[in-house]
């Protein structure tokens, strides 16, 4: 029944405490041709902390220390922060990093298994979100790829490489130090 | 698309610009991405774009990071429709666009001249250039646009780093990615 789909899904999730990777993300208008390209590097650790690195085409940086989100723009010098967003369903980073209870909670969880792939669809179900539909791809039981389309039909997809599981990774990885001279902006509370 | 070859340490010299001029008016293919940094007296906020522009036809991304909040415009002859996670919303410019769905907007029709370094055409302007012969501040349609760092891309200086200001406000535009597909 849908549940052991949820439940598969949390159990791949919840031994991962902490999770580092090279990323490759990429936004696909409804037809499928690509309006942007960008890669870096992401570590995460459970729960609420992410560090997203993009590194190419440019240089730019989201921390969430678990409270706040940081976005940091080197080309602009602009710091923004906002409380971090805990609906699950608006920040799919906190997804890989949030409680998996939420998980179910939050998402109709449908799986598929084709050749080494297993693929888990999460349909919001509460409308207020971002998107319609999440796909998580795992390989070998480690997530390997990300996609979100929303309603307009356009598409985010990431793609992981170079994955370490439970690495030791510092704390303040993910404590963001505000650089000398940046324009802060806070928004949102 | 076109490889491109960017040589960062290459300095500018003098009459390089004019030489490259006519060419550049003849780019009608090319793409870009980067940043634009918005700051007004209400605050502040900032996107990413990526614009890929055609002869008659555009795309321009305006995103956040995980491509959140994103919003297209799609440009065609005569009309132009923004898509975003409000729906599908159709009009005659994109500024109108802009400034109905996002709450500001920039000058797009002009801005396809301005970030290859030429004024929009006809349409008054003052035009200053620095030592080097370069564009270095151009005012037209109300905008000043100064023009702080150049990038080399397939033998051609492109602008990196727009400062555009309107009334009191002030757009940043980098260009970190610049793709001019010519032909030759």
């Amino acid at each position: 029944n849908p549940g052991d789909a949820a439940v598969r899904l949390a159990n791949l999730l919840e031994p991962v405490k902490s999770y580092s990777a090279d990323f490759e993300q990429q936004i696909l208008d409804d037809s499928g041709q690509r309006l942007q390209k960008v890669e870096g590097h992401m570590w995460l650790s459970r729960p609420g902390k992410f560090y997203w690195k993009v590194s190419a085409p440019y240089q730019q940086v989201v921390v969430s220390d678990g409270h706040k989100v940081y976005l940091y723009d080197p080309d602009l010098q602009q710091v923004s922060i906002r409380p971090l967003d805990k609906r699950v369903t608006h920040t799919p980073a906190l997804l890989l990093s949030g409680s998996t209870d939420a998980l179910t909670e939050t998402y109709e969880v449908t799986r598929r298994q084709t050749s080494g792939l297993e693929t888990f669809t999460l349909i919001p179900t509460s409308p207020d979100t971002l998107f319609e539909s999440l796909e998580l791809t795992f390989e070998e039981g480690r997530l390997q790829g990300l996609q979100m389309a929303d309603s307009t039909g356009q598409r985010t997809a990431i793609g992981f490489e170079n994955i370490e599981l439970n690495g030791d990774i510092a704390a303040s990885r993910f404590d963001f130090e505000i650089p000398e001279g940046a324009d802060v902006i806070r928004e949102g509370g | 698309c076109a490889s491109q070859t960017t040589s960062p340490d290459q300095s500018r010299d003098r009459g390089d610009w004019d030489t490259q001029t006519e060419r550049l008016r003849a780019l009608e293919a090319w793409s870009i991405a980067g940043k634009v940094g918005l700051r007004t007296h209400e605050g502040a906020k900032s996107a990413n774009i990526d614009w890929q522009q055609r002869p008659d036809t555009y795309r321009i991304l305006i995103s956040g990071p995980f491509g959140a909040g994103r919003t297209l415009l799609r440009g065609g002859p005569g009309n132009v429709t923004l898509i975003s996670s409000e729906g599908r919303f159709e009009a005659q410019t994109p500024e109108a666009l802009m400034e109905q769905q996002l709450g500001w907007s920039l000058p797009i029709s002009a801005l396809d001249y301005w970030v290859r370094g030429l004024p929009a055409p006809d349409t008054r302007k003052r035009l200053e250039h620095d030592d080097l012969g370069f564009p270095q501040r151009l005012q037209q349609l109300g905008w000043t646009i100064e023009y702080r760092d150049w990038t080399h891309t397939d033998d051609l200086w492109l602008p990196r780093r727009l400062v555009m200001t309107y009334g009191d406000l002030r757009a940043t535009l980098v260009v970190t990615q610049w793709n001019p597909m010519t032909d030759s």
